[in-house]
């Protein structure tokens, strides 16, 4: 019988962004099993969405489960309840709330691709990625008015509309990241560090994929086609030019490959957005309370989130149940953990794009 | 479009475990909803290539024993393991403390919990 180590990672590491403990059992560097503590930042906002808000609020507080995907929240929980309340909001909106949620995507890939540079000990390319995504954070604040933890998506519509002054400013940014991003998908196909190095590292095959029901660009890095924009009319995805971006090889590599050709898609649907926003209001008027159960299923930058709401015809609901990505691909990522070496943990943690406080929430 | 079966507590695994294809299906939630007295646990899926959402419920007493799928959704325990620290219920072969601590509050979204 061989003599086996426990190696700890985490809570806090110099390669952890977030609050997670992993537990490794490795033999040599080789890791035979893991186990992870997820529980570091549990805020209980299920139990406050249900008991200390009123419904409309409830928006704004889903919106702080997590500061990178809060717009993908707001909207996940909105259509819940106007899909309980039976609100169809206008055209316009829907379109601005497509905008919203892909600049969400795109600084978020960004800073998952900032890290995984950084794993790699490419710290130039990490400094030089994250100040490329100022310009998607310029983007959200110009139609936000804020960098993060925006309420722009409001039950009925949203909150703030554009004119033609910021479509200019949000074409001017966008124009400036394209090429940003042409350069940084340059690197990450081309560098060694980056290409090679990470080929073949932490690999999720299709069927484990399948078998541990992995999400988003976890899943779609291993050929998994599934995508909530791609079944789901919940924004009007079909008429701005989605379309559904798979690898095969289930790697570190594949998942920064989906990551960065995703960027292009949402970079296009941006534009698509900007050239075709239709004329009207940006909100209906709500009235009623919810009542019954709503499922709605958004996809976030991580993969799908999904929102289960209660009501009572009250201004308090029942029950708001908010399942993230994140958490669904815990148990797939501890999975992939099991084979590798320990060296690779933090470049395989990062190209999960573990967001705790989603998880937790 | 979402269709929800509400099934008897002693049916659930055969119908859950006859309904579930890897190949179609993926999990996207396991959770509860206190209604008073006892709680409805929910199973929600989806279809990978398809926008319908298939939820199956069934009524358990909170101390039931409620059964788990990980023999054949080996990621359902961390499902699992959030509906026993939020709920306070006993789900098989779950452990307490994937969110809560040993010496703080309990069953937070069962109604008369905390």
């Amino acid at each position: 019988m061989s003599k086996t180590i426990n190696i700890p990672l985490g809570s806090q590491h110099i390669a952890l962004l977030e609050p997670v403990h992993f537990t490794f059992e490795c033999e040599n560097e080789h890791i035979i099993a893991a186990s992870a503590d997820v529980g570091y930042v549990h805020r209980g906002v299920e139990l406050a969405c249900a008991s200390k808000f009123r419904f409309k609020q409830v928006g704004f507080v889903v919106s702080r489960v997590c500061g990178l995907c809060a717009i993908i929240h707001a909207t996940c929980y909105t259509l819940a309840v106007e899909k309980l309340m039976g609100i169809e909001t206008t055209k316009r909106a829907q379109w601005l709330r497509l905008l919203a949620n892909e600049l969400d995507r795109i600084h978020s890939h960004l800073l998952c691709l900032a890290h995984t540079a950084e794993n790699a000990g490419f710290e130039a390319l990490f400094m030089q990625t994250m100040k490329d995504r100022e310009l998607v954070m310029e983007a959200q604040e110009a139609l936000c008015g804020n960098r993060v933890q925006f309420d722009f998506v409001t039950i009925g519509g949203v909150a703030r509309d554009v004119d033609s002054r910021m479509i200019a400013i949000l074409r001017e940014k966008l124009t400036k990241l394209e090429q940003k991003i042409e350069n940084i998908k340059s690197m990450f196909l081309t560098n060694q560090s980056l290409s090679l190095k990470y080929k073949g590292i932490g690999k999720l095959d299709f069927n484990k994929a399948e078998e541990f029901c992995a999400i988003g660009p976890i899943g779609r890095a291993s050929g998994i086609k599934h995508d909530v924009r791609a079944v789901s009319d919940y924004l009007p995805y079909s008429d701005v030019g989605y379309r559904l971006i798979t690898e095969t090889d289930g790697d570190i590599h594949a998942r920064n490959m989906v990551r960065l050709r995703e960027l292009d898609n949402s970079l296009l649907m941006i534009r698509n957005v900007l050239d075709g926003l239709p004329e009207g209001d940006i909100a209906v008027k709500v009235s009623g309370m919810p009542e019954g159960e709503a499922y709605m299923r958004v996809e976030a930058p991580r993969g799908e989130c999904f929102y289960y709401v209660k009501g009572v015809k009250s201004q308090t609901l029942d029950r708001v149940k908010i399942k993230t990505p994140t958490f669904a691909c815990i148990p797939a990522m501890i999975d992939v953990f099991v084979g590798s070496d320990y060296a690779d943990a933090p470049a395989i943690l990062a190209s999960f794009d573990p967001c705790m406080s989603c998880t937790a929430k | 479009m979402v269709s929800k079966t509400v099934v008897p507590k002693e049916a659930i695994v055969g119908i859950v475990k006859g309904f579930y294809e890897p190949h179609k299906h993926h999990l996207v939630s396991i959770h509860g909803v206190d209604i008073g007295g006892s709680i409805e646990v929910q199973w929600v899926f989806c279809e990978y290539e398809d926008e319908n959402i298939k939820a199956f419920a069934s009524e358990f007493a909170y101390d039931d024993t409620i059964p788990s799928f990980r023999d054949i959704l080996p990621s359902s325990w961390i499902h699992e393991a959030e509906l026993k620290d939020m709920f306070g219920v006993d789900v098989e072969g779950a452990k307490f403390g994937l969110f809560l601590e040993e010496d703080g509050v309990k069953a937070p979204l069962r109604r008369n919990g905390v």
